[in-house]
């Protein structure tokens, strides 16, 4: 389409330079193709050169910028140019890619992790998605898929990554906590993880043996 | 005679390309268009670093670049401030190298590209290869571009980088495969405080009521490159 267009604005152009050339008025900055000496007229055979000559630059010329715009034709993409500077294609291939990190009703449709995403509905957690803490499963590139493995066996680290105390942690966004000295506040095992204490999903619990030790206890 | 045809002939020729333009424009984009509002609340990001590790999944983002990243701005009591980003965040920010007597305050800064409107990386593109779609957002043809790297240098917000993997200059697009099917981007997805927050048509009230009492600003407002993207209550000294 692209190529037939442009082809065809050569030849406008060619036909149009020709058309000049061929019907152009004589005499008026033109060569003379006659001149007179003593009265009687010569044929200028200078002239008459210098005419062939231009007649052949003009073609090359008018060969030149049909090949151009062809070759331009080739070379600029399909629908480059239709809505602005640009390809209007890549705009569809860039919204037609999969996404990877899916909802958390995705996780409960088919009724999946209906039970823990009830769960999670009633914690403080409530308004975190799964993918938050569980990762986009089956798209890690680093792992594969993670949906059998990762998702089960979190460690104490997924929850540290928002819970470890830290310098420019917002203290009103989420309790923080110094391993050390949560560790020498409750007396637990190091070999402990948060949910042998706290609970998995339904934040808001905290399991009755923490706050049996707390009183010193076991 | 021969000057009345050339003339003619000039006029009719152009009327024609002329009337082709306005045909393909006519044609052209007729697809729905949403608006689309982002806004970073930075008083409620808490540096877990779980945007960041999503949009390097979603996006297939090479190892040490970053469509989104985040920044720790420390600062101190004596006016000075420090930034700091470990990899992007990814490393773990850990303390900052200050005594802690001396930090008046620490905020964590979520970076990504800014989608401005008059934006700096579409006028220095030689090929057409970033466009702003019909919507105001930023896109990258990475089969179109030829890598030559001049957005790159030209972004005053560095958000954008040269991926190795397709040879051509990548970033952020607020993760269009989502938003264009009605879904948010993958940072605002997995960020578990609301610090990022994204509207679709108005899907979120708040971004507007924000905007409209000139609560947010958009980073580097004075350069003039009118950043779409809304900083909520930000502090003056980030950039």
């Amino acid at each position: 389409m692209d190529a037939a267009w442009a082809i065809l604005m050569g030849l406008t152009i060619a036909s149009s330079i020709v058309t000049y050339y061929f019907f152009r008025p004589v005499g008026e900055g033109g060569p003379p193709k006659f001149v007179s000496l003593e009265g009687k007229d010569f044929y200028d055979r200078d002239a008459s050169i210098a005419s062939s000559h231009t007649k052949r630059l003009v073609l090359i010329i008018v060969v030149l910028i049909v090949l151009a715009f062809a070759v331009k034709g080739f070379l600029v993409p399909k629908s480059f140019g239709q809505d602005g500077f640009y390809r209007a294609d890549a705009l569809v291939e860039s919204s037609d890619r999969e996404p990877r990190h899916m909802t958390s009703e995705s996780c409960g449709n088919g009724s999946c992790h209906k039970y823990e995403i009830d769960d999670l509905a009633l914690g403080l957690h409530f308004k975190i998605s799964c993918i938050s803490c569980h990762g986009a499963m089956g798209h890690s590139r680093t792992y594969g898929d993670v949906h059998a493995e990762d998702a089960t066996t979190m460690q104490n680290g997924t929850c540290l990554e928002c819970h470890q105390k830290l310098t420019g942690r917002p203290a009103n966004v989420v309790p923080q906590v110094d391993m050390a000295a949560h560790q020498r506040e409750y007396a637990y095992e190091s070999g402990e993880g948060c949910i042998d204490c706290h609970s998995k999903h339904n934040l808001m619990l905290i399991d009755e043996n923490a706050a049996d030790r707390k009183e010193g206890g076991q | 005679m021969t000057e009345l045809s050339r003339r003619s002939f000039i006029v009719t020729t152009s009327a024609a390309a002329m009337s082709c333009g306005l045909a393909s424009y006519a044609l052209a984009g007729a697809g729905e268009e949403h608006t689309y509002e982002f806004m970073v609340d930075p008083s409620k990001c808490i540096g877990c670093i779980h945007c960041v590790k999503a949009c390097i999944l979603e996006n297939d983002v090479p190892e040490h670049n970053f469509r989104t990243w985040i920044e720790r701005y420390t600062f101190k009591k004596d006016q000075t401030f420090i930034v700091e980003s470990p990899n992007g965040g990814l490393d773990g920010f850990g303390e900052p190298d200050v005594d802690p007597k001396d930090i008046k305050k620490a905020v964590f800064i979520p970076k990504l590209c800014n989608q401005c409107d008059n934006t700096p990386c579409l006028q220095v593109c030689p090929v057409g290869a970033t466009y702003m779609g019909p919507e105001g957002l930023i896109h990258i043809d990475s089969e179109h571009c030829i890598g030559c790297g001049y957005c790159i240098q030209s972004c005053p917000y560095g958000a954008r980088f040269y991926n190795h993997e397709t040879g051509a200059a990548d970033k952020c697009d607020w993760c269009y495969h989502r938003i264009s099917k009605g879904m948010v981007p993958a940072c605002v997805e997995v960020c578990p405080t609301e610090a990022r927050r994204f509207s679709i048509d108005g899907s979120d009230p708040l971004i507007a009521s924000e905007k409209n009492e000139g609560n947010t600003r958009g980073l580097r407002q004075s350069i003039g490159t009118e950043p779409k993207l809304a900083y909520l209550g930000l502090e003056e000294k980030v950039r």
